[in-house]
């Protein structure tokens, strides 16, 4: 069995069916989805129990029906991509500081950009974007559109 | 233990132009803590990447980061084709290992001319961006450009390597590498040097981990990690070479290991020349990339760069989220800001503590507010003021053993 | 022409601001002040203060946090200034046309006199920007005395 089909048994074998997909896609690429409330309980087993240590980003996605936040872990040199369904009518999730402080910035990113709130984070001020930002103006979901976000440059565009 | 009070600056300081804000606490000489303020350089580019197609987007990925430009097209490339799920020819592979490693080489020349002049050594600057004038002319040679080489493309790279430009190359590495040994000694020996870098910027290994530090910043703390080495994409499975590591987490730790990899790049190109196998260098892959996720990798000078790519069937990316490495390097900068027990972080260590990580930001002059704890009072310097109230006629502001 | 004119012909003082730009064309103007290029043979010098810089070069799409400082920075520049807008950028967003924090050119933002084109240009085409501006200036002077 190879590491990555390892990861996979073992946290099949954890979590049951909490893990809705898991799947290896190629050598070093590991893609799992998780409901909402096994985010944190994954990420926390493979910290602690599996031994990963770095997370190199966390990617939010609007996939139109609902988010997604997506931290990328990386265990021996195989990303694992741990993708939490997040619900729009109620668009919120743990933080996963208290376990990995390195995922500080990539959560507050995801946050301003997509409007998801992270919840027991310390810090969620903006990180990217300007201060005088409108608030609720979250610029990398799905309905907000380009020419939208250029009004606020100059009043026509070429 | 006096209250942290924030008095605020006043009318806007001129030097405060720079594309992050950097405040910090200090007791007397001594600084206790930093905050940072990022995001003055948030252009809006993954927003834009759904709106143009992959390789438009390619040409904006470059563009990211002038400085290494190569490795954001390629993590791109690399995404991009893992969903496609065809393999690209060896010779691209070789071809764009070569890319990144001169653009490795140039980056770290640049730095150590960027961090000579922080430590107010503008002699060794100069000599060192002479110096890497050559590896420009090597890159302009190969790819058409000094910066932004637009090299990379989906399905391999956009030009190949003829034998009399590779041989050309050959010669150019030979004599850099005598050159950057040189510039090695001169680090290990020179007493101002070691005297201003030794023992400053302390990052201990502990935190590295758990701040998720990358790159040579991590290195320099002893830790192994080297996208390189760990996931092995382009022609790194089949080159052999070294993962550079320092166990003292300083400063000078920092500039040994950007040093001795310059070294190994050298020895890389080489290597990738030599094994160069023949045949294509594209493979025609289709516009419309396939409905699929992927992530691409690769180890920046500054260290990991990571990409991530949805894609739903169509010509435009779904969702392209980008990781350049400094952002995971800053979340370490207020830790080596710190004084704690033993250790004692000056102001004077400021701005060569910051360069450290090879922020990827302007190389210009940058501002810096302190805040005394004790008194309330603060004030802006700039990097260069600093300079020169700490390090002018002095070899060493402070005595050390 | 009165001396003050000759000397600031001779012998421009130059201040570098990066506007949000990918560090392309930062690299490049500071390439320009190392020995292979050499512009401070030509009296050009990097200043850090706008009081004391005749041409201020800006690289980089203006992004909209940056804007107030760098009109303060221009405000704050005496006259007679100039300003040199460095890569494809400045003149008109370049690459980053479809982001939405840029300006389109940093002419909306303030007057510029020279563009110097490219993605990044080389160094030989931003001194080459340098001369086309002091030959301006020289034509301004020359005219109005």
């Amino acid at each position: 069995m190879t590491l990555e089909e390892e990861l996979v048994s073992k946290l099949k074998e954890r979590f049951g069916d909490r893990i809705l997909e898991a799947k290896v896609q190629r050598a070093r690429r590991v893609f799992v989805t998780v409901d909402r409330s096994a985010y944190k309980d994954v990420i926390r087993f493979l910290r602690n129990d599996v031994g990963v240590t770095h997370v190199s980003t966390i990617s939010g996605v609007d996939a139109i029906d609902h988010f997604e936040v997506i931290p990328h872990l990386s265990y021996k040199g195989i990303v694992v991509s741990v993708r939490a369904i997040v619900p729009k009518d109620k668009p919120e999730i743990d933080t996963i500081t208290d376990v990995i402080p390195g995922a500080l910035f990539y959560e507050k990113e995801v946050h301003e950009m997509f409007g998801i709130d992270i919840k027991g984070h310390p810090d969620l001020t903006h990180l990217e974007l300007p201060d005088d930002w409108p608030e609720g103006l979250y610029p990398l979901r799905k309905d907000v559109k380009l020419e939208e976000l250029f009004k606020r440059i100059t009043k026509e565009r070429d | 233990m006096s209250s942290i009070v924030d008095v605020p600056v006043g009318p806007q300081h001129p030097a405060l132009k720079e594309p992050l804000n950097i405040t910090c606490y200090v007791d007397g000489e001594q600084v206790v803590g930093a905050k940072l303020r990022i995001g003055y350089n948030h252009r809006g580019i993954e927003k834009a990447g759904e709106y143009q197609t992959f390789i438009q987007n390619l040409y904006i990925a470059e563009r990211i980061c002038g400085i290494c430009g190569i490795v954001h097209a390629f993590d791109l490339a690399q995404a991009t084709e893992h969903i496609i799920g065809k393999e690209i020819p060896r010779r691209a592979d070789y071809l764009r290992t070569i890319g990144l490693e001169l653009n490795r080489i140039h980056s770290h020349l640049l730095w150590l001319g960027v961090a000579a002049h922080e430590i107010g050594f503008d002699t060794l600057f100069m000599y060192v961006w002479r110096d890497r004038e050559v590896v420009m002319d090597v890159i302009e040679d190969f790819t058409g450009n000094r910066v932004t080489y637009a090299l990379v493309t989906i399905g391999g790279v956009r030009r190949d390597l003829p034998q009399e430009k590779a041989e050309k190359m050959l010669r150019v590495m030979d004599a850099l590498e005598e050159t950057v040994k040189k510039y090695k000694e001169m680090c290990l020996n020179e007493k101002t040097i070691r005297m201003r870098c030794d023992g400053v910027g302390v990052l201990r290994k502990e935190d590295a981990i758990a701040l998720c530090a990358v790159g040579p910043t991590i290195r320099a703390s002893g830790v192994p990690f080297d996208v390189r080495a760990d996931d092995p994409h382009a022609a790194y499975d089949e080159i052999p070479f070294k993962v550079v590591t320092y166990d003292t987490c300083d400063v000078t730790a920092r500039i040994l290991v950007r040093i001795d990899e310059t070294l190994e790049s050298i020895n890389i190109v080489r290597e990738a020349i030599k094994r160069m196998p023949s045949g294509p260098i594209r493979a025609r892959l289709p516009r419309a990339v396939p409905v699929g996720e992927g992530v691409g990798r690769t180890e920046a000078p500054r260290g990991e760069v990571i990409h991530y790519v949805r894609s739903n069937g169509t010509d435009r990316p779904f969702r392209w989220k980008v990781r350049a490495p400094t952002l995971a390097n800053l979340l370490s900068i207020p830790v080596m800001l710190t004084s704690k027990g033993d250790y004692v972080v000056y102001i004077a260590d400021v701005p060569i503590t910051f360069a450290s990580i090879d922020p990827c930001l302007s190389c210009t002059d940058r501002a810096v507010k302190f805040v005394d704890v004790s008194s309330g009072k603060s004030w802006v310097w700039t990097f260069s003021q600093i300079k020169r109230m700490y390090w002018k006629d002095k070899p060493c502001w402070r005595e050390r053993p | 022409m009165g001396l003050v004119d000759w000397a600031r012909l001779r012998s421009p003082w130059v201040l570098h601001f990066n506007t949000g730009a990918c560090n392309g064309c930062d690299i490049e103007v500071v390439a320009a002040l190392t020995p292979r290029y050499d512009v401070e043979r030509f009296g050009i010098r990097l200043v850090g203060s706008p009081r004391h810089a005749d041409i201020l070069i800006v690289t980089g799409p203006v992004t909209k946090q940056v804007e107030k400082r760098l009109k303060r920075v221009y405000e704050q520049m005496p006259e007679p200034k100039f300003v040199m807008a460095v890569g494809n950028c400045c003149a008109s967003s370049g690459a980053f046309r479809n982001c939405y924090n840029v300006y389109p050119g940093l002419d909306n933002v303030i007057p510029v006199d020279v563009y110097v084109m490219g993605c990044p240009p080389k160094p030989e085409a931003i001194i080459n920007g340098v001369v086309k501006l002091l030959e301006k200036l020289k034509k301004l002077k020359g005219g109005a005395s």
